[in-house]
């Protein structure tokens, strides 16, 4: 059977297996693919987190410079039933008087006899801005910490004419909230958000 | 008869191999390319929160300019300084149009004035803002 014979003879050198030189190149080739697709996989992962974590940082400074504005809105300058009683880069105070207007705002822990509520904006440094809600007729009272993640806040005033300088309780007219939020080790985001008093 | 069996079991050649690498390699390269995307858009997400802040701010001022000191007050370089925040420009635009025809306005000295608030971003990608448009009376 000569077809048979040239048959076998063909085939045979297929079937010689791999040699050692060429297992090992295709097993360092495959390793080397290996290595490079974990490198992407793994870059992917990060990046998801840090576009994650720089998003939660900017939603959060967002509800902080929304909130805060809503509660500044409520100050009455001139003498009005809500009286800015501390202004700083770092603190505003604003008590609400109830009934005759009191001479004086309670400040920031208002006593029984001012009968009147305090609204505290502050920042002390740190990744926190707290607003906090004191007095007999505040309810709830206590310190809200509004983010995680402040890395600065200032607060500037302005009197009508948009100038800082010698700014009192009596002339300002526009509240100016300077906020950066950042998360751990990603991007800071800084906003600004301007509030203009208008309950004289 | 049986030689086309014998055919089949050769292997890939070099340039078959090559080729396979090769388009591996470019669709690799394109979804790296496509990673920066996702911090463009979330860029544009920030830059347009930002920009409409401060575009907020003064339209705050402009009408707090008309409520205490009168409409002929609000000018077109009212919110100067105002910006200069996370790549925006430090002067924010005012376009004043008077009622009673379309030309740009310094100050309202009209019946009424259409102050339209715009801001642009001065580094990095531009932000898609669209303008603030407020209507002024002199009431």
């Amino acid at each position: 059977m000569p077809l048979l014979t040239k048959s076998v003879a063909a085939r045979r050198p297929c079937q010689r297996g791999f040699t050692l030189v060429e297992a090992v190149i295709s097993a360092g080739l495959v390793g080397f693919l290996a290595v490079t697709a974990t490198f992407f996989w793994v870059s992917n992962f990060t990046l998801v987190q840090t576009v994650n974590n720089d998003s939660s940082a900017i939603a959060d400074g967002r509800a902080v410079m929304e909130r805060l504005a809503r509660e500044i809105r409520e100050v009455k300058i001139g003498g009005g039933a809500y009286c800015i009683s501390t202004m700083t880069a770092s603190q505003l105070v604003f008590n609400r008087t109830v009934g005759a207007l009191l001479p004086t705002c309670g400040g920031a822990a208002p006593t029984a006899t001012t009968n009147d509520y305090a609204v505290n904006v502050q920042y002390t440094g740190g990744n926190t801005v707290n607003l906090s809600y004191a007095g007999s007729l505040a309810a709830p009272t206590g310190t809200f910490p509004l983010t995680q993640q402040a890395s600065a806040f200032t607060i500037t005033y302005r009197d009508a004419n948009y100038a800082t300088a010698g700014v009192t309780t009596t002339t300002v007219r526009f509240v100016e909230l300077n906020l950066t939020t950042k998360p751990t080790g990603g991007q800071p985001t800084q906003t600004r958000t301007v509030v203009a008093l208008r309950n004289e | 008869m049986l030689a086309a069996p014998a055919r089949r079991t050769r292997g890939f050649t070099l340039i078959e191999t090559v080729l396979v690498i090769g388009i591996l390699g470019l669709a690799a390269v394109t979804l790296k390319g496509m990673q920066p995307r996702i911090f463009a858009t979330q860029n544009d997400g920030r830059d347009q929160y930002i920009g409409l802040e401060l575009v907020k701010a003064c339209s705050e001022r402009v009408l707090a300019v008309r409520r205490k000191l009168g409409y002929a007050n609000v000018t077109n370089t009212l919110c100067n300084g105002m910006g200069g925040v996370g790549g925006f420009a430090a002067n924010p635009t005012i376009v004043l149009i008077g009622s009673v025809n379309a030309t740009p306005l310094t100050s309202c000295s009209t019946a009424t004035c259409t102050a339209t608030i715009t801001i642009a971003k001065t580094s990095g990608p531009a932000a898609s803002l669209a303008a603030l448009t407020l209507q002024l009376s002199s009431y």
